[in-house]
């Protein structure tokens, strides 16, 4: 497809282009990123071209994920670190820059000024609900289950509110059915 | 209640959003935003290290599937997949957690590091330091098969407690 062929990270993971492999297998290639965030930043580039992982199989998200904890562990005993950031963007609004799925596996240390660090902020009760609700029908949605709606804290206070609920998804569930991965993957590869 | 809060909010089930044998996932009590979840191995591990291969396999395949579950009804324009291994990696808590967090444009959430160029010899001896210790990479731990329970449990036959119980009806 034309979009892979001249994407620079099909061409890494195929080793057209070279790179500083430190694993490879019929999956992902492992190289060290020429612009890390500390040294030893380890990029894991999927073989098959997918912009975001929603687009990667079940079999290879898995297979990823046992290679970053795996690569996590080599780095640790490398590098003598003592700690490790498993980290992924899928997004340009969640900082992805390549147009190209990668999971970073990145050393870390004390004070090394990685911003790795969500902030915390507090949500009230009705937020949290809303949220709540809307998710876990989406989560059941995709793993083919019933939702179980479950009350966040407590469960008694909550007759009043519980009318409204309903409500809400009726007006919402319109303008939802329509994905935007489709649009946040096209805007990816179209960008630059 | 255990030691570890972690344990204690999979036991309690509270803002559960999926879970099987191995897994656990739940809307984040800490939250960067609203629909930050967790996922958590069921068994209790402090470190991602501790947590078998096959089940951080699955911490993946679910996270994945809650990133959809994200964009799909929160309407984000992105997710973060994040593990924090290690207090130098910011991990706050005694459980291994891999977090998805939804990401809109102007979140002001600061999740990201500044890349610095590296030099070609500095890549190439971090390379083979690194080669050294991926040899077993790639091999991974299975899951054991459940055993097949063949034998029925042995009939108790003379237990005082047996015999208490056929006298009530």
């Amino acid at each position: 497809m034309a979009e892979e062929e001249q994407c620079v990270f099909c061409h890494i993971a195929s080793g057209k282009i070279p790179a500083k492999k430190v694993y490879e297998d019929d999956k992902v290639a492992a190289v060290l990123d020429i612009n890390p965030a500390t040294p030893g930043h380890i990029l894991l580039v999927p073989k098959q071209h997918a912009s975001i992982m929603p687009q990667m199989s079940e079999e290879v998200v898995a297979h990823i994920g046992m290679i970053a904890k795996q690569l996590s562990h080599a780095l640790i005993r490398a590098l003598k670190i003592d700690g490790t950031s498993i980290f992924a963007a899928n997004g340009v609004a969640a900082g992805q820059r390549a147009p190209h799925f990668l999971l970073h596996v990145i050393p870390r240390s004390q004070n090394d000024g990685v911003g790795l660090q969500p902030s915390q902020i507090k949500l009230d009760e009705k937020t949290m609900r809303d949220v709540f609700n809307k998710l876990n029908a989406a989560t059941a949605k995709q793993f083919g289950i019933e939702p179980k709606p479950r009350p966040p804290e407590k469960p008694a206070e909550k007759k009043a509110p519980e009318q409204k609920a309903p409500e809400e998804k009726a007006e919402q569930t319109p303008e939802e059915p329509a994905s935007k991965l489709d649009e946040i993957t096209s805007f990816l590869m179209g960008g630059k | 209640m255990s030691e570890c809060t972690f344990c204690d909010l999979v036991q309690k089930k509270a803002n559960a959003l999926f879970e099987d044998e191995k897994i656990f996932a739940m809307l984040s009590p800490e939250p960067a935003v609203p629909g930050h979840a967790i996922i958590m191995p069921k068994q209790h591990a402090p470190i991602i290290e501790a947590v078998p291969d096959f089940v951080v396999g699955d911490l993946f395949k679910v996270a994945n599937k809650i990133g959809v579950a994200i964009f799909e009804s929160l309407g984000a324009q992105g997710t973060n997949v994040l593990i924090q291994n290690g207090q130098s990696a910011g991990q706050r808590h005694n459980h291994a957690m891999l977090h998805v967090i939804p990401r809109f444009e102007n979140d002001n959430l600061q999740i990201g590091w500044a890349p610095k160029p590296a030099a070609e010899e500095e890549l190439a001896s971090l390379e083979n330091k690194i080669k050294d210790e991926t040899g077993s990479v790639g091999m991974f731990e299975r899951e054991k098969p459940k055993p097949i329970e063949t034998q029925k449990p042995q009939e108790v036959k003379d237990d005082y407690r047996l015999h208490a119980l056929r006298r009530i009806p």
